[in-house]
């Protein structure tokens, strides 16, 4: 991809994914896409907790025992990219408000079934939105954010885990792509203002 | 340009444990003081993260079943970042002392941790104050 790029990969530790945040963090601060920001100081905080939000997900959720991270910016985006190994980001039909599993099948792992190509499930949801899954391919996920129309401030239904919501929510589009050699790649791309150019 | 950067073994460091006032396990991270009923958790990490979240999670946890403890303000005037974790364990430590009538609140935020419960619609569930004598009134 044009623009620069930069790969990393740590063990996979909560200690780690912090200080290698702090480490990308710095490393942008100088780049030219990031000084044309109209808010730049908002813009690297919000970058700041993406990276970090994305490193710890990994940290915390992928079976292998190191993070790798690659990072492709130029003048108009972003594009993280997090790499594991493992069984592949699960998707589910939830019940609710209680995010249980409501489909026999229970979880569906990559490759995800083909009569599930082209469905948008709700795959967890909190008091006021939920996190909808497009189902693109086989192997390809899409993860968006719904407003609901029925909100809920009871304290049972607000729940405790917001690092999907936060990566979701901070960036422009969401991915997850999982490779035949057992490996999947979230792809998140946040796109870049500029003074004459609003994306 | 690619860039490849590998991290260093960082050193574990091991946490103190003060027994302060109401005779609660504690963290360096947190110091507990009561005032006029109310029970203030002063947070004192700079970084208010996963590892950390748990001790929060455990104190809140104590301090509801193990001394009834129904008023809890949570000073965040020290904290600079907070994840997505230490938010999760506000929350749960709301639910269990909601479960006894009781109630948290939020005091102290820095702007980057006040983003924070923006973004997580957090405000909506937290009363937020900015000084600890209104959190404590609000009681």
């Amino acid at each position: 991809m044009p623009g620069n790029n930069y790969s990393y990969c740590i063990p996979s530790t909560l200690n780690q994914a912090s200080k290698l945040t702090e480490e990308i963090v710095a490393e942008m601060r100088g780049l030219t896409a990031l000084s044309m920001q109209t808010d730049k100081n908002k813009v690297l905080q919000d970058i700041r907790l993406l990276i970090y939000e994305l490193l710890t997900n990994e940290v915390e959720h992928a079976d292998g025992q190191t993070v790798c991270l690659s990072v492709n910016i130029d003048n108009e985006k972003i594009v993280f990219e997090t790499g594991s190994t493992g069984r592949g980001f699960p998707i589910k039909v939830i019940n609710g408000w209680n995010n249980e599993v409501d489909h026999p099948d229970g979880l569906f792992f990559p490759p995800y079934p083909g009569a599930l190509i082209g469905k948008e499930l709700s795959f967890y949801r909190d008091f006021d939105f939920s996190i909808d899954c497009i189902v693109i391919s086989e192997t390809t996920v899409r993860l968006k954010l719904s407003e609901l129309a029925e909100k809920s401030l009871e304290i049972d239904k607000i729940n405790e885990h917001f690092g999907l919501f936060l990566i979701i929510t901070l960036s422009d589009m969401v991915e997850y792509i999982y490779n035949e050699n057992g490996t999947g790649i979230f792809k998140i791309t946040k796109y870049l203002k500029t003074g004459d150019n609003n994306i | 340009m690619n860039k490849k950067l590998y991290g260093k073994g960082l050193k574990d460091s091991f946490l103190k444990l003060n027994y302060i006032n109401l005779n609660v396990k504690k963290s360096m991270d947190y110091t507990v003081e009561e005032v006029n009923g109310v029970t203030v958790i002063n947070v004192n990490a700079r970084r208010a993260i996963a590892e950390n979240a748990k001790d929060l999670k455990a104190l809140i946890f104590d301090l509801v079943e193990k001394k009834n403890v129904k008023k809890i303000a949570l000073d965040l005037s020290a904290v600079e970042f907070a994840d997505s974790s230490f938010l999760g364990a506000i929350v749960s430590g709301l639910k269990k002392i909601t479960a006894v009538k009781g109630d948290i609140k939020i005091l102290g935020l820095q702007p980057p941790v006040r983003a924070m419960f923006e973004l997580t619609r957090l405000y909506k569930v937290f009363e937020i104050f900015d000084n600890k004598d209104d959190a404590i009134n609000s009681f």
